[in-house]
């Protein structure tokens, strides 16, 4: 599989190359022997699942971050780009997903920041800076923004063409624009593809990195697919066969091991939680599912589909919601983590070191945080029940550590996330919610968290997994629900659950079919809400 | 990543490095040079008077520790200490019960503290910025209330007694501060609220994540040291027979000061009230030993910031051995 036919090969010199690019971040290799090139007049798409090494190209071909070994050439001239403003003068930009303005600045000010015009003082020149900024929306087609209002009165996706007209202000030979349509809706897409073509046919050369298959089949001229830390191929967009591309994205199964599974409980069994038509303004739509004890359920999906949402709602972190929440047959109010804890819940949040611990606290303190209501007598905390809790929720997870005093901050990422755990089964927690907890995590680490959720099950607990990994849900759940747009759009069971049908159906594509098989939506012109 | 800094203090043994220590040395070692320079310093009159004195910055630091734990700051004290002084004084002028007038100075007193939550906790302003407001609002209240003169009042043994009686030979302000204090060393380590208060301050995010409303937990800290101010108040107005104007202006950074000086993390998250009460003795005993040996006022200050800066100095040492 991994001989490609690296389509359209052409004489002339590309815009941009990288060659043997390595990266390595504190053990983890991010990039390998990576190749990349992008021609002149081109938007060429980069594809890949999460964590395949785009994000951390993109930020070696714009300086952000010096490459480990490797080179990368502008028109065919070896440079070392050592920060994002030699970059930017070498003419390199780049567009990131999270907005870098200033919200107190005028829609000019940001634009021209750091790059203004001044006067023989160094006093800046407003009228100039004004005029040309001016100039730019002219050159690219925006005409809805005024330059003198401040960027914070302007929508997210104002803002979003904005910081695009930042990057395009210092003339760019070659834009990279990093899932720069994830915040906009599809009237907005439509005006970034626009400006792009405009760009495109300046001879400007585009690399765009997105998830919605939608808008990659729109724009792209040709599309390059990294996998664990590597260039998996090139192809033509003409020659685009959107399974193919799903297949390359995974590569090869790897075989990771996993605990085994727990038994599957019966669905004549009652649901411990079911959920019908939750809804949450414009975060959740018409989800229902039921979750049995013993259960492992996944919820999978592109980035921001509502999968965080999901869990956000069921821990009362979400207000508004409509529909019905049952546990154990009762419908339960939410609203707060306190009254959802009281329902039973109990919640693994993606950052234990911002969200989950009190790090220079003791391990005592942390396990029994959120139960010290049933340790308090008379007012005061019972300070033997104190540590016979502390100690048997150690053992019980088997956290190792010389004491419970010590602070949790000296354990090692493992034994740190155990402790999260163990808070939550002194609440009598039973159905557990996990945020995508093996984010950013080490491979020892993972490999304990597995185990943790699969006695969890074993031990008659509930658990919703949401997690950006595949295998994970692969190798772990019962079932897996896919989201897509808010919505549960295909629930998944046993042996229907693999990557291939998880992310063709987080892309909403059929496996191993031709795309028009089931785009209606997407074709039709002029669907703006 | 920080193995120079790690190695550099393990020189030292840990509990050395603790902020309680250090102020509690620093108080024997301030002590010992105040008795070797005049040793009237030790005759019991003098240790006396200074834990009289003591007694109302540390009754103020009961609050104000309990807030510094939770990362925030109660700067509203002054002009609530003095505002809840002068309700009393005016209560009892217009004929009301001593009680009645005392209960309603310590009510008023934590109302304010619990206006003070309010703007740290649901509108999430910071207290620096909204205790300051409201020390302004309360100021400000005060003179139209008192057209600028307090009530003239003959102040009632009951309150005389709270700031400069006696009871077995032992001053009674000194009785309040040690039940004050043993209430206070309770609530922060027996209590779930005081749990709360130090888990607040290293995590708000894990605290909530954990089921627990952290609104109410301001609250609870923010209403002490509104009832706190209110108290000293009372005990001030018994101390000098009299309420005026500018009595609750040396009650705010001095309290605050006492706070760091026994080495509650200015940031929240550490620390506790065994620590304010050596810092608030050592204060004292700065000011008195500073005033005989005549230096002044511009030369106290200089002494004073400097204790302080060496002090954060020392106490940052002990936060990088943590990490």
């Amino acid at each position: 599989m991994a001989e490609l036919s690296v389509a359209g090969t052409s004489s002339d010199t590309p815009a941009l190359e990288a060659r043997g690019i390595r990266k390595q971040f504190a053990g983890t290799v991010a990039l390998e022997d990576a190749d990349f090139s992008c021609r002149r007049g081109e938007v060429h798409v980069l594809l890949g699942a999460n964590g395949a090494g785009k994000s951390t190209l993109v930020k070696i071909l714009c300086g952000v971050q010096p490459p480990d070994e490797g080179t990368i050439h502008l028109d065919g001239e070896e440079v070392t780009m050592t920060d994002p403003i030699r970059a930017a003068e070498l003419g390199v930009a780049a567009v990131f997903q999270e907005l870098s303005l200033c919200p107190h600045l005028t829609v000019a000010e940001n634009i021209m920041l750091a790059h203004e015009p001044t006067g023989p003082v160094g006093q800046i020149r407003s009228r100039q800076l004004r005029r040309r900024v001016s100039d730019l929306f002219e050159q690219v087609g925006i005409d809805h923004i005024k330059p003198d209002i401040l960027v914070a009165r302007l929508t997210l996706a104002d803002q979003q063409l904005v910081e695009i007209a930042k990057a395009l202000s210092h003339e760019p030979r070659t834009l990279i624009v990093d899932e720069g349509t994830s915040a906009l809706g599809r009237e907005e897409v439509r005006r970034l593809f626009d400006l792009l073509g405009r760009l495109r046919s300046q001879g400007t050369a585009i690399i765009f990195i997105s998830h919605r298959m939608a808008e990659v089949r729109e724009i792209a001229d040709r599309l390059t697919v990294f996998r664990n830390g590597t260039n998996v191929g090139t192809v033509d967009a003409a020659d685009m066969d959107e399974g193919y591309l799903v297949e390359l994205m995974l590569g090869e199964r790897i075989e990771k091991s996993f605990p085994e599974r727990a038994p599957r409980p019966s669905s004549a069994d009652e649901p411990l939680l079911d959920v019908t038509h939750l809804g949450a303004g414009d975060l959740l739509d018409d989800i229902s599912f039921q979750l049995r004890a013993g259960e492992v359920l996944g919820v999978a999906g592109l980035e921001g589909q509502g999968q965080g949402d999901l869990l956000l709602a069921l821990f009362g972190m979400v207000r508004r919601l409509s529909g019905e929440i049952r546990v154990r047959g009762e419908r339960v109010r939410m609203g707060s983590p306190w009254k959802a804890i009281r329902a039973g819940f109990a919640f693994i949040p993606e950052d234990r070191k911002t969200q989950g611990l009190l790090q220079p606290q003791s391990l005592r303190e942390n396990i029994v945080l959120a139960s010290l209501g049933a340790l308090t007598r008379h007012g005061l905390i019972d300070r033997s029940r104190e540590r016979r809790t502390a100690e048997s929720g150690m053992q019980r997870m088997q956290i190792k550590a010389a004491s419970m005093e010590l602070p949790v901050a000296a354990l090692s990422g493992g034994n740190q996330q155990k402790v999260v755990i163990a808070k939550w089964l002194e609440t009598g927690g039973d159905i557990f919610l996990f945020y995508d907890p093996t984010r950013g995590v080490d491979v020892g680490t993972k490999r304990a968290f597995y185990e943790l959720i699969g006695e969890l099950a074993r031990d008659g607990k509930a658990v919703l997994l949401y997690s950006t990994e595949l295998s994970e849900l692969v190798g772990l759940c019962h079932r897996v629900m896919v989201m897509n747009d808010r919505r549960v759009v295909e629930t998944l069971a046993d042996n229907a659950i693999t990557e291939n049908a998880i992310l063709a159906a987080s892309l909403g594509v059929r496996e191993r079919q031709v795309p028009e098989a089931d785009a209606p939506t997407t074709q039709t012109a002029g669907g703006a809400s | 990543m920080n193995t120079s800094a790690r190695k550099r203090t393990t020189a030292l043994p840990a509990w050395l490095l603790q902020g309680v220590t250090i102020s509690y040395i620093l108080l024997i070692v301030l002590f010992a040079i105040a008795a070797a320079i005049n040793p009237n310093y030790a005759s019991w009159a003098n240790i006396r008077n200074l834990l009289q004195i003591g007694a109302f910055i540390g009754v103020i630091a009961v609050g104000q520790t309990m807030v510094i734990i939770t990362g925030q700051i109660d700067l509203s004290v002054p002009w609530n200490l003095t505002f809840s002084a002068i309700l009393m004084a005016t209560l009892i002028s217009h004929g009301y019960g001593t009680t009645t007038a005392i209960t309603a100075a310590l009510i008023s007193g934590t109302l304010v503290g619990i206006f003070n939550s309010i703007g740290t906790a649901i509108f999430r302003i910071h207290s620096l910025v909204w205790t300051l407001g409201v020390n302004a609002l309360m100021q400000g209240a005060t003179l139209v209330y008192t057209h600028a003169q307090p009530p003239k009042v003959d102040v009632p043994p009951l309150v005389r007694a709270l700031g400069s009686g006696e009871l077995y030979g032992i001053p009674v302000p000194l009785m309040v501060w040690i039940v004050a204090g043993a209430a206070a060393l309770v609530v922060l380590h027996r209590t779930r609220f005081g749990r709360y208060l130090y888990a607040i301050g290293n995590n708000e995010s894990a605290l909530f994540l954990s089921g627990v409303d952290s609104r109410k937990v301001y609250l609870g800290a923010f209403a002490m040291s509104g009832f706190c101010a209110a108290l000293a108040g009372i005990m001030l107005t018994g101390y000098s027979s009299q309420t005026y104007l500018g009595m609750g202006s040396d009650y705010l950074l001095i309290p605050i000061a006492a706070v760091i000086i026994g080495g509650t993390n200015i940031m929240g998250g550490s620390g506790g009230y065994l620590g304010s009460i050596s810092g608030a003795l050592i204060v004292v005993l700065l000011q008195s030993v500073l005033s005989t040996m005549q230096i002044q006022e511009a030369g106290k200050d200089i002494v004073f910031g400097s204790i302080i800066i060496v002090l954060l100095l020392l106490y940052g040492r002990q936060k990088l051995s943590n990490h």
